[in-house]
């Protein structure tokens, strides 16, 4: 099914020639999955610029052809998050989300809006949400990152991370499990939703 | 299994959303059939982009993006710089080695020649020298023929001894 979608090849050199333009389209997207991977904006900073720096990198070494430019970007960035988290340096120094960039992110949010309350509940379920985060493991959490914020499939994710498809649904699954109670508040399943919406 | 005429769970729901349900024809036919279903389910996906929406609005400011691709560009006009940074603590160690020696061996300081090893001088023996000095060193002090004479002053001495009690 998958080999009879075409797939869009672009080659090397002509992705290279246009690197800073295919940068600026991508960058917005790379950073977000960095964000929610490493809930941590100067970390996702950081490795925002490897990814890039990377892919330029391999650009220069490829002669041949890439395949969905974007979904290699995307394997770049969540190995790149991966490798970070995996580092004991990062571990140590990991911190948690400063109040001072919730704060910035909140109002940097749009507020004109139908309905300004719940649109702040669901910011702050949001933040819930990326707390939670932290309690996954590192694919577990670049599994449910490109699943719930890019809306990637099964097996795209699967070929992304380089894994099969049912150790992916394992991830995810997993994933879920442990974010039933933050997931349903967002989708406002949990019967206390109201409750503390009112606080 | 689960019975058509049922409602959808919410961890059903919710399986269903990320994909883990798997493809199911009756799938669609239950959200068509069920009101009550189709009704959350689309409140669900609405929800879903909605939230998506809103995280990705507040993710990032244009000067950050800036910023970084700044950095990204600086990186790739100036590897050698980047590489010169990526071995200065490598470097560092490697002057502080090179001090530390300089300072246990200042250039005005010359050693005293050290003895010639004992193990040295014992190789340039021969196997023959060697064995006559080994049993020199097990066999007594004076030769065996010796012994009749020794014999005869020690037999002369103690008759001296018995004389003068």
């Amino acid at each position: 099914m998958m080999a009879e979608q075409a797939v869009a090849v672009t080659p090397a050199p002509a992705l290279l020639a246009r690197f800073a333009s295919w940068m600026a389209g991508e960058q917005r997207r790379i950073f977000f999955i960095c964000q929610k991977m490493l809930n941590d904006t100067d970390e996702a900073d950081s490795a925002v610029q490897d990814t890039f720096f990377k892919a330029y990198q391999a650009l220069e070494r490829h002669t041949g052809e890439i395949e969905e430019p974007g979904r290699w970007l995307t394997r770049i960035a969540v190995n790149t998050c991966l490798d970070r988290l995996r580092s004991k340096r990062w571990q140590f120094w990991r911190k948690r989300p400063n109040s001072e960039d919730e704060e910035t992110i909140l109002a940097m949010a749009p507020s004109a809006s139908p309905d300004a309350e719940d649109q702040a509940f669901a910011r702050q379920v949001e933040q819930r949400l990326a707390r939670g985060l932290e309690t996954l493991s590192g694919r577990q959490r670049a599994v449910f990152t490109l699943r719930h914020y890019e809306d990637r499939g099964l097996e795209e994710i699967a070929q992304i991370l380089e894994l099969d498809v049912g150790t992916v649904k394992a991830h995810l699954s997993r994933a879920l499990a442990k974010l039933r109670e933050e997931l349903k508040d967002l989708y406002g399943m949990s019967k206390n939703t109201l409750e503390k919406r009112r606080k | 299994m689960r019975e058509e005429t049922r409602h959808w769970s919410d961890d059903d729901l919710l399986r269903r959303t990320y994909g883990l349900a798997g493809e199911d024809t009756s799938a669609e036919a239950h959200l068509d059939q069920c009101q009550e279903c189709g009704a959350r389910w689309r409140q669900l996906q609405s929800r879903r982009a909605n939230a998506v929406s809103l995280a990705e609005a507040g993710a990032v400011s244009e000067e950050r993006l800036q910023r970084q691709r700044a950095a990204v560009w600086e990186r790739i006009e100036r590897p050698h710089a980047f590489w010169l940074w990526k071995w200065a603590p490598a470097a560092a160690a490697a002057c502080m080695l090179a001090a530390g020696v300089f300072l246990l061996h200042p250039p005005g300081f010359s050693p005293q020649p050290r003895p010639l090893p004992v193990s040295t001088a014992a190789a340039q023996l021969s196997d023959a020298q060697l064995f006559n000095d080994v049993a020199a060193l097990s066999s007594p002090e004076a030769p065996l023929g010796a012994a009749p004479i020794r014999g005869l002053f020690e037999e002369r001495r103690e008759t001296q001894e018995e004389v003068v009690f």
